[in-house]
């Protein structure tokens, strides 16, 4: 049996679809977002179209900026995944070109 | 028959080819095929061809069998469409290589592109062709312009055409030119050069909402009047930067985003002679501090779209 | 009732600073309203033809019923007219904005007010006219009617505008047989304004051609311009497809805020180490 919810109890989920905020509902009952509590971060989970890992940045976009803002290399078996940002510069689509006849 | 294929927005690829076939059409007739909305106010006596899809485009060239169909900026046509027929023309090929974005230049593998199907390139100024124009088919020419030296209207009457009154010798030009949503920014720097006090005159297609009628002067091609012009305000785009530099009369330009073409790159390789600026107010303060008297003497521009031709030749 | 029912009929707008979870609510209330006076169209228009056909045989058996039956009918047809078709015509519209208004939901305070105009008949701007080259009696003109402003605050403290113009290209000539043809095309300018707090997002310049890298769209959407400043983000999207509008809205506003929310890790990671360094 779950155990009643503390009476100042606010919901401490991340929520949103352009950016994370708190959720504060006082109950989960009947939430859309968690869905009653099945879910546990709404906000990473909610659909974006294209935008895979919306959340997610890989350590370029933080050294762009200054590596001070990058995470700890040296430390041994830190994660070195490649991420969609190194994958958009190693697989040139073109795509975007030689779609738009009004363009200069 | 000479073929100017010619497409895409605003106003620069147009006046390039206009300038072109001008010169051209003295010793052989020249189409220019387009889809710029302002073809109806530039065509004056040049054979102009509006086409709107790629499909009427690789028509229009089939059809008319050219001796030389010569291509500006977008060596495969501006929606790839140029790339399935090139190879089936006998024409001789010339691209006019206006600057490219180099992640076009490397994604569509334009270097071999464009030295497999075009016997010649044709830069059309200094810094325009550097992402092809060491090609060993290249040859750089002076800047192209859609108006000779000897062209020039005498002052009067573009005094005249400006509407300057009698203690008026100069005026600040605003000159409009790209994207219709871009407008809203120049009628805001009309706006701000008469609050500071200017003579102010916007030429444009379509008057800006922010630009009183008594300032707006609907005239092609802008050129022509930069006679009388102290300094002027425009974009950064090929046309706008090659005219002031052969007038030899400041810019001050916002150097629009594009696609393909970086203006921006283009404004800061003229030198001190064109200043970058972003808000109108800053663009209106640029054009107070720039302005100067200008000697009343006739212009000496060379035109490069002379040499431009006698290097096609046929 | 947040909708101004003579001014849609009249003006064909709907105006109103409402609680965005109650926009919905009032975009059902347009739309039932569309029905209705289709409806009602549908009817004065039956009933005023029938009255003008049996006034027309009326006339043959006594003029004076015939008359006044053509009359009648005559003002049956201009009845029709206090009914606006413009609404049930862009019904679509309060599609988009239902979609716009879900999509801010998520990221507003339960009761936050919207502002929101949105046109159904809305005024054409002429642009320009140009004759049109190689066409008999060829003409071009453009135009714009903007169509939708959105405007709400967000719960990051973000003032989010929204506007909509279309842009229509209006070609008309004589064919080669003499008849007059006019071909009209419309793409969308979807314009985006994001006043946000520089104490949450700090300075958010120099993420500005990052942004224009990460912005994805439909692939009959283009991004037309962006512009940041240390306070405003303004983007516009030109839209060549008309059923795209809501999902590059959605878009649209993704990548903006990708790169805001970038901003504002880079500030908590700039606070993190000017206090890490403060305390050595």
């Amino acid at each position: 049996m779950t155990p009643p919810l503390p009476p100042d109890w606010k919901c401490p989920l991340r929520v949103g679809f352009l950016f994370p905020h708190a959720c504060l509902r006082t109950t989960p009952v009947g939430c859309p977002d968690c869905q009653s509590g099945q879910i546990a971060d709404p906000y990473a989970v909610c659909g974006r179209y294209g935008y895979s890992r919306y959340d997610y940045y890989g350590d370029d976009y933080f050294f762009d900026y200054g590596p001070e803002y990058g995470i700890d290399m040296g430390t041994p078996g830190a994660p070195m995944d490649f991420t969609e940002a190194d994958g958009a510069d190693m697989v040139q689509t073109g795509d975007q070109f030689e779609n738009d006849m009004t363009e200069s | 028959m000479w073929l100017i294929y010619a497409l895409g927005g605003g106003w620069g690829h147009l006046t390039r080819a206009i300038a072109l076939a001008r010169i051209a059409q003295r010793e052989r007739p020249v189409r220019v095929l387009t889809n710029s909305p302002y073809a109806g106010m530039a065509a004056g006596s040049v054979d102009i061809r509006a086409v709107e899809t790629r499909t009427e485009a690789t028509r229009a060239i089939q059809e008319c069998r050219p001796a030389c169909l010569i291509v500006d900026t977008f060596p495969r046509g501006i929606g790839g469409e140029l790339a399935g027929i090139l190879g089936t023309l006998s024409a001789r090929k010339v691209l006019v290589h206006r600057d490219l974005n180099p992640r076009y230049v490397a994604v569509a593998r334009l270097r071999e592109f464009v030295a497999a199907n075009y016997d010649l390139v044709l830069a059309p100024g200094a810094g325009e062709g550097s992402q092809l124009g060491d090609l060993p088919a290249a040859v750089e020419t002076n800047r192209w312009l859609v108006r000779s030296a000897d062209e020039i209207p005498d002052r009067g009457r573009v005094r005249e055409s400006l509407r300057l009154g009698p203690r008026e010798d100069h005026c600040v030009l605003v000159c409009c030119s790209g994207k219709p949503e871009e407008l809203e920014w120049y009628g805001a720097v009309v706006g701000e050069l008469q609050r500071l006090g200017a003579a102010v005159r916007c030429v444009a297609a379509v008057r800006p909402a922010q630009c009183p009628e008594e300032c707006w002067v609907r005239y092609w091609p802008a050129m022509e009047l930069f006679g009388c012009a102290s300094v002027v305000v425009g974009g950064a785009g090929y046309n706008t930067v090659a005219e002031c530099l052969a007038w030899e009369v400041p810019l001050v330009a916002r150097a629009w985003p594009r696609q393909y073409d970086r203006q921006e790159l283009r404004a800061r390789n003229a030198g001190g002679r064109v200043t970058l600026v972003r808000a109108p107010e800053e663009a209106a303060r640029a054009a107070m501090e720039l302005m100067r008297d200008r000697s009343p003497g006739a212009p000496g521009f060379v035109n490069g779209a002379v040499e431009a031709v006698a290097r096609i030749g046929c | 009732m947040a909708v101004d029912v003579n001014r849609l009929r009249k003006e064909c707008v709907y105006e109103a600073s409402t609680a965005i979870e109650a926009v919905a609510d009032d975009l059902a209330q347009i739309e039932g309203l569309a029905a209705e006076w289709h409806a009602t169209r549908k009817r004065l228009f039956l009933a005023g033809t029938i009255a003008i056909a049996v006034g027309c045989i009326g006339l043959a058996v006594y003029v004076p019923v015939g008359l006044v039956l053509i009359a009648i009918g005559i003002s049956l047809f201009v009845w029709t007219k206090s009914s606006p078709k413009a609404v049930a015509n862009n019904l679509g519209r309060c599609e988009l904005v239902k979609s716009v208004a879900d999509m801010l939901a998520h990221d507003t305070a339960p009761g936050t007010p919207a502002t929101i105009r949105l046109a159904f008949n809305p005024k054409r701007d002429l642009l320009s006219e140009d004759v049109l080259p190689m066409r008999r009696n060829g003409k071009q003109r453009l135009y714009k009617a903007s169509w939708l402003t959105v405007e709400t605050s967000l719960c990051d403290g973000t003032t989010f505008t929204q506007t909509i113009d279309d842009l229509i290209r209006q070609r008309s000539f004589t064919n080669p047989r003499g008849k007059s043809k006019t071909k009209t095309r419309t793409h969308s300018l979807l314009g985006m304004r994001l006043a946000y707090p520089q104490k949450v997002y700090g300075d958010v310049t120099p993420l500005n051609a990052r942004m224009q890298k990460e912005i994805q769209l439909p692939a009959a959407s283009f991004v037309r311009g962006i512009e940041v400043t240390g306070r405003i983000v303004k983007v516009k999207a030109l839209v060549t497809q008309y059923g795209d509008l809501a999902q590059t809205s959605s878009m649209l506003a993704l990548g903006v805020y990708r790169m805001l929310n970038l901003s504002r890790e880079l500030e908590a990671r700039k606070r993190a180490q000017s206090q890490a360094g403060g305390a050595q």
